[in-house]
């Protein structure tokens, strides 16, 4: 194990402060003569196999981008100017070693016959899916004439760009960088990001990203998977659970359904769906009532002992006693996607209010043994410990309570929360309970357990996951491009809010008609819920430009489509969730007539007549997102990344928020969150007290209480299957052979009771849409529950489309999709 | 010598990462599969049996060529094309092979495959190793433990990267290899014993 440096933890430095430093960067760069890009091939066989000794065979380091975020490194192998295969790069680690079924399969994905060569016009009707083929002058023309008519006509955010998850790289922000150029709209489709943002307010109150070494987890004496199957989303580190189980951990999987990982797991807890929050709240009752608790860590790396005034949920302040000038520490934040701006960290002047035993209170300072419960009055202000507001949040989920709810065995919630708090346990969580209009709760209540348990910010007890996010971001500012004198932030809203904006013809109160739409790295007509919805914004468009590597849905919907290249054919960086930041080589020139998003961006924004701005290199780019203070510490920079492929950026042993400390306002882990601010603030009111403390709520839609339900008795959850990421590697033929298309899993007994026998063909419907898929009868499934993959594109289904069945709800905190909050019946086809 | 393949089924998880580095590198023609992962339940695909949520079954078992002692193909074969080599494994002529698909037949595996007509791929030109096995009309195949890969010192194409590690391949011969190493005081099982096949391929259930 290498030497133990201390390690800034990274978004600190990540945040707007950094930004401003890129913003310099950037203007000092702007001018900049152009360097050619560099792709020096390396000697067969310096990593992985050894390759056949006559061969004339390259070797390069390609990243898969893809949509699971798992950015794996891999060997991309050129002969004769073609990619004829991938293979596994051996890293140090060789638990960390990584490539996938898809990774391996990457060769047929670059010559995909789906493959878009050349810039094409629509030809026949909207989404009629036949073409005229276009030079891209002519494209670049025809697209900045709409824009330009559209912003004159409507002003600048009538033209709205879109980005997905396509490609995971840097290189996405340059195209972000045309949109602020433009004072473009920003719409953005937003998954997954539940649980982040809650975890965010509670222990990094900014960015998301947290998690500590993988190898830690070698150190876990139990793994808990809280609605993660990590043996087909997350399962190029599957291999460090197995480590972990062959050194004696215990793993638990808490799953509504008999999941691939739940069949590996030691004790499976098999709850209802949408209970989640409950059942945690119910674990750390007992918990706390059998003396389980980690009272070290409650006192001294949480929350526990602040004084919180009665009368507003605030933190009594050195200011609420005469002891201190107001300040506006610990105020709230918003989120905005890369730009994550920070509260500001308590600087010492108006410290929080402690009591110690003796009941003399005063700072954390003063008070070195403060008590974490209790009732008091302070100078005349009636305040409680927030461990003590957490305890009277969750009394009423005793075990026999939460065990109704959640259809659990009231014995086994008993166990598990025992195993549980015999840590280091490792929290592992995935998005299964994100998808749900309520998601952000039940991470809430899952973080406060786990401070309550003292399972955080130790070896062994940690956030792993698909909460174990970007590690490798550290000292990469992928925003560097998107500060210049002229930035414009235009309007952002996320995609399930279009709708609105369509009815109202406002966002925010402010005029906002959008006429033209320009959707890269992304396939918003697959991916987003109620796609019929969608559709009908498609349909009031002006004009829609799709750029892209292959067809899809979205391609062909678009008037204009612009082909862009394979991950392999362009050199870029990736920070990747491993503690390393590393070059992708360009292993091909870009096929056909593709052309680089950033070249894209800028041929667009010389036509937009923004020349000025939109004028840096892929290198320009890539070197200013490595031109920073954080990253000269670690010697990271876009030149050294060329010469070494690979640097490490975290050391081997990093612990996130290990002594008691953590990057959040207080320092500490924040189980009572004091502002809640919302990830997108478009004039909501939140419930600040509510939302200070864990809860639970029932799910919007998929739960009895709602009359639809008597019509849609069934709820439609989704999972990632192992051919696909979302609509990603669709075309794979090799992953075709192997991996079935769509279907929808029904257990038994809800097959029976619709006389469904399993490879029938089903419909699934509801109000909003329906799909004509194979039904796979599945006692892994739990009753009352369905399951299909999330999703496909239209082909791949035998009528209709997956994602015309799940609804844009969305809670006023985060707005993330509740895929499986989706109530549906099933009928044969 | 005997080359063997050893796999502990209770931690496969289906990623069928082994099947795709074996189709890709041994360039195999469309819906050509010489590896492929089955399920122990005799689900086509990834379902399970029992009933929710208790006496639930779902597992993998990778299957390829078992490379058996007692090889039944081999013993059908009319014209000498296939044998086991010294090594243990299995191997095909496809220029002694006459096409007469007796071996497909006599496999309990199921594990060979025949180009019933010229052999299509995706791409107009090869992928996968430079030395890859051709594919020859009119001819049975399987897997040869990657004989081209293992004659210049690399492993076979499915040990590219078990995800979950429970792959392992060597000389069960020499007490020394990681084969020895990883199958070491557990117990082991073969695919359907009763044929009295003898495979090489050893599968472990901890």
């Amino acid at each position: 194990m290498q030497e133990r440096k201390a390690v800034k933890f990274a978004p600190q430095e990540f945040g707007r402060r950094s930004f401003l430093k890129g913003a310099a960067a950037t203007a000092a760069l702007a001018g900049a003569t152009a360097l050619v890009p560099g792709c020096a091939p390396r000697e067969s066989g310096t990593s992985g196999e050894a390759p056949p000794a006559a061969a004339a065979e390259q070797i390069f380091q390609g990243i898969c981008a893809g949509d699971c975020g798992g950015g794996c490194g891999m060997n991309v192998h050129v002969r004769d100017g073609k990619v004829v295969k991938t293979s596994k790069i051996d890293l140090d680690d060789p638990l960390m070693t990584r490539v996938c079924q898809r990774g391996l399969a990457h060769a047929q994905r670059v010559y995909a016959p789906e493959r878009i060569k050349y810039p094409m016009r629509r030809a026949g009707e909207r989404g009629e899916d036949t073409w005229e083929q276009i030079t891209w002058d002519e494209a670049i023309e025809e697209v900045c004439t709409h824009w330009k008519a559209a912003q004159e006509a409507y002003g600048p955010g009538s033209v709205a760009f879109f980005c997905g998850t396509g490609n995971q790289g840097p290189d996405q922000y340059y195209v972000a960088r045309l949109r602020t150029a433009m004072g473009a709209t920003n719409i953005m489709g937003s998954s997954d990001m539940n649980g982040l943002y809650m975890a965010a307010l509670m222990v990094t109150r900014g960015p998301y990203l947290h998690g500590s070494s993988f190898n830690t987890i070698l150190d876990s004496k139990n793994i808990f998977l809280f609605s993660c199957n990590s043996t087909t989303s997350n399962h190029v580190k599957w291999s460090y659970v197995l480590a972990a189980k062959d050194k004696g951990a215990k793993l638990v999987v808490i799953d509504p359904n008999y999941t691939v990982a739940a069949s590996k797991a030691d004790i499976w807890v098999p709850l209802r769906p949408g209970t989640d929050a409950a059942l945690y709240m119910a674990m750390t009752n007992v918990i706390i009532d059998e003396g389980l608790a980690d009272i070290d860590y409650l006192t001294r790396g949480t929350v526990a002992p602040y004084l919180v005034k009665e009368s507003d949920g605030k933190y009594l302040r050195y200011s609420d006693i005469g002891l201190a000038e107001a300040s506006d520490a610990g105020a709230g934040l918003t989120l905005d996607g890369a730009a994550s701006q920070q509260a500001e960290v308590d600087d010492g002047s108006n410290p929080i209010v402690v009591m110690g035993a003796d009941g003399v209170h005063g700072s954390r300072d003063e008070i070195t043994e403060p008590v974490i419960e209790g009732s008091f009055e302070v100078e005349g202000v009636a305040v409680k410990t927030a461990y003590t507001l957490l305890r009277e949040r969750i009394a009423e989920w005793t075990v026999d309570h939460a065990a109704e709810l959640c259809e659990l065995d009231p014995e086994l919630i008993r166990e598990v929360a025992r195993v549980y708090a015999d840590g280091p346990t490792m929290n592992y969580p995935g998005f299964g309970m994100d998808h749900w209009v309520q998601g952000p709760w039940p991470y809430h209540a899952l973080f406060a357990m786990a401070f309550v348990a003292g399972n955080f910010g130790k070896p062994g007890a940690s956030v792993d996951g698909s909460m174990q996010a970007n590690m490798g971001i550290t000292g990469v500012n992928v925003g560097a491009a998107m500060m210049f004198e002229g930035a414009q932030q235009g309007f952002t809203l996320y995609s399930q809010q279009v709708g609105n904006v369509l009815e109202t013809g406002q966002w925010m109160g402010f005029p906002l008609t959008i006429k033209c739409l320009f959707s890269y790295m992304s396939n918003p007509c697959a991916s987003l819920p109620d796609r019929n919805a969608w559709m009908k914004f498609i349909d009031t468009l002006d004009h829609f430009v799709v750029v892209d590597s292959v067809m899809s849905d979205t391609v062909r919907m678009a008037d204009l489509v612009l082909p862009s290249p394979h991950w392999f054919e362009v050199e870029t960086f990736y920070p990747s969730v491993l503690p390393t930041v590393r070059i992708s080589e360009q292993a091909i020139a870009p096929l056909y007539e593709s052309k680089s998003d950033i070249d894209i961006a800028n041929l667009l924004g010389v036509g937009m007549g923004l020349a000025d701005i939109m004028n840096m290199t892929a290198d320009d780019f890539h070197s200013i997102c490595l031109d920073n203070e954080m990253a000269a510490e670690l010697g990271l920079s876009w030149d050294a990344l060329k010469e070494e492929k690979s640097i490490q950026v975290l050391p081997d042993d990093f612990i996130f928020g290990e002594n008691y400390t953590l990057p959040t306002p207080t320092g500490k882990a924040e189980f009572y969150v004091e502002n809640v601010a919302p990830m997108i603030p478009y004039g909501q009111v939140l419930d600040e007290r509510l939302l200070a403390l864990p809860h639970w709520e029932a799910p919007s839609e998929a739960w009895p209480t709602n009359p639809l339900y008597e019509k849609y008795p069934l709820t439609l959850m989704t999972y990632r299957d192992k051919a696909r990421v979302n609509t990603m590697f669709c075309y794979s033929p090799w992953l075709e052979e192997i991996f079935p298309e769509p279907m929808l899993d029904i257990n038994p007994a809800d097959a029976e009771a619709r006389g469904i026998a399993n490879g029938d063909e089903v419909r699934v419907l509801n109000d909003r849409g329906f799909m004509v898929v194979k039904a796979r009868v599945n006692p892994a499934v739990r009753p009352g529950f369905v399951e299909t993959v999330r999703a496909s594109n239209k082909e791949r289904y035998i009528e209709g489309h997956y994602a015309t069945l799940p609804s844009t709800a969305y809670n006023d905190l985060v707005n993330s999709n509740g895929f499986n909050d989706c109530l549906v019946e099933v009928a044969k086809a | 010598m005997k080359l063997a393949m050893a796999i502990d089924v209770s931690k496969c998880i289906g990623c069928k990462a082994c099947a795709v580095a074996c189709k890709s590198n041994n360039n195999l023609p469309n819906g050509m599969w010489w590896n492929r992962v089955d399920m122990n339940n005799g689900q086509d695909s990834e379902a399970a049996t029992g009933t929710y949520p208790h006496d639930l079954s779902l597992g993998f078992v990778p299957t390829a060529c078992q490379h058996c002692d007692k090889p039944p193909c081999v013993e059908v074969c009319p014209v000498g094309a296939t044998w086991k080599e010294a090594d243990g494994t299995v191997v095909i002529d496809a220029e002694l092979c006459n096409g007469c698909e007796l071996c497909l037949a006599a496999c309990p595996y199921n594990a060979r495959s025949f180009n019933y007509e010229e052999p299509e791929y995706q791409t107009d030109f090869p992928l996968g190793d430079e030395d890859a096995p051709q594919h020859v009309v009119f001819t049975a195949e399987k897997c040869d433990l990657c004989a081209h890969r293992r004659a210049r010192d690399a492993e076979p194409a499915c040990m590219e990267l078990c995800l979950a590690r429970c792959r392992v391949w060597g000389d069960l011969e020499d007490p020394q290899s990681k084969i020895s190493e990883f199958i070491a005081g557990k117990q082991t099982f073969s695919l359907l014993e009763d044929e009295g096949t003898y495979p090489s391929t050893l599968y472990i259930r901890q």
